[in-house]
């Protein structure tokens, strides 16, 4: 497909533009770039290693739901309706999953990747779903505990249509574009 | 939450399992997993501490400020009614600047401190404002310039070009941000949804 290749090859041309901004930038702001390197980096070390015990212990869990088959069996059951809605059925518990916990939904869509591989259908609306979407719940109970807060309601549905809209789009989006 | 989701994964997988006959398979899952997820944050880890430590160099280079300049206007139609001395506006602009950047390290805690901008001025304190429901909406759409996590873990496991994936993301989470909005602003209006509004 030409407009797919087209469209891939403006996203891999961001990033090394993106790059040539921030380098640009710095150059004018005759700022220490390196230095300041070092110490954004440090910070994302931190970040990385506290996500070490997350990560273990949700991609053992995922791991064990997933092998144990009963996604392929909800499958069977469900499959009127997921076809209906053309929906693959092995995301179907990322999307259940994606707005309640960021560790779970980050090792289930690695999990994915990892099963179906990255340039697969399934592999890329993981991806795709994943990267367009956040733990809209854990957010939303966050943010309104901070002020006290407690009519969650409305702001629950508004979160969980935009999520709904996000993986629906994510859907139409990954048949386009590849 | 996380820990009933965490314990209800190893429930059903394994109770499943012995229904199924699969529980050889379950076995090998929990051996599997644990290397598995080790291998995988080794990988991400090169990526993550990269691109934290080019979006400090960014940040130092003022390019930040230069996003906060841009979006001024942008902030100014997303919260119409606010006040433009309001205090919650500075706290606004840098929570969306952060999001784009992907830093939730930075998100979260000027999001917060937003919230407790918006609510000081919240002429019914016990319900949400108008202003509170769309800074919800641009932090839950997951619009990111730069989804680095998602490329990570493309690469550790071999994409031929694991950045094909940008601007689907890009295009799927502006628009769903869009969407909420639109539906936001439909409802707010309809529902007579309040402002945090005037502030001297």
């Amino acid at each position: 497909m030409k407009e797919g290749e087209t469209m891939s090859s403006i996203g891999s041309h961001a990033v090394p533009v993106f790059l040539l901004t921030i380098f640009v930038m710095a150059l004018i702001h005759k700022t220490n770039a390196f230095d300041d390197f070092v110490v954004g980096a440090k910070e994302g070390l931190a970040t990385t290693s506290q996500l070490i015990p997350n990560l273990v212990g949700m991609i053992v869990a995922i791991k064990v739901f997933l092998a144990s088959g009963i996604v392929d069996t909800i499958a069977e059951v469900l499959a009127p309706v997921l076809n209906a809605l053309h929906i693959e059925p092995p995301v179907l518990p990322l999307m259940i999953l994606r707005p309640l916990s960021g560790s779970a939904a980050l090792g289930f869509t690695s999990e994915l990747i990892h099963i179906h591989g990255p340039d697969s259908l399934i592999g890329r609306l993981a991806s795709v779903m994943q990267g367009s979407s956040d733990t809209t719940i854990y957010i939303i109970t966050v943010y309104f505990a901070a002020v006290g807060l407690k009519e969650m309601k409305h702001a629950l549905k508004l979160g969980l249509v935009t999520d709904l809209m996000a993986f629906m789009l994510a859907i139409f989006a990954v048949s386009w574009f590849f | 939450m996380i820990h009933k989701i965490w314990i209800s994964l190893f429930l059903t997988g394994i109770i499943y399992s012995f229904l199924a006959g699969t529980t050889a398979e379950v076995n090998a899952a929990i051996v599997e997993g644990a290397s598995d997820a080790i291998q995988l944050i080794i990988y991400l880890a090169g990526i993550l501490v990269f691109w934290t430590g080019v979006l400090q160099v960014a940040n130092r280079a003022k390019m930040l400020d230069l996003l906060e300049k841009i979006l001024t206007p942008v902030i100014r139609l997303l919260y119409p009614r606010l006040n433009a001395k309001h205090p919650a506006l500075k706290y606004l602009t840098t929570n969306m600047v952060s999001n784009f950047f992907g830093l939730g390290s930075a998100a979260t805690p000027t999001g917060l401190k937003a919230m407790k901008e918006l609510q000081k001025t919240n002429p019914h304190p016990d319900r949400p404002t108008f202003e509170m429901y769309t800074l919800l909406v641009m932090n839950t759409a997951g619009f990111t310039l730069i989804p680095t996590t998602i490329i990570g873990i493309r690469s550790a496991y071999q994409a031929q070009n694991p950045t094909d994936v940008f601007i689907p993301i890009l295009f799927v989470s502006g628009l769903s941000m869009l969407i909420g909005l639109i539906i936001h602003n439909i409802y707010s209006r309809l529902k007579k949804v309040h402002s945090s509004g005037q502030c001297d």
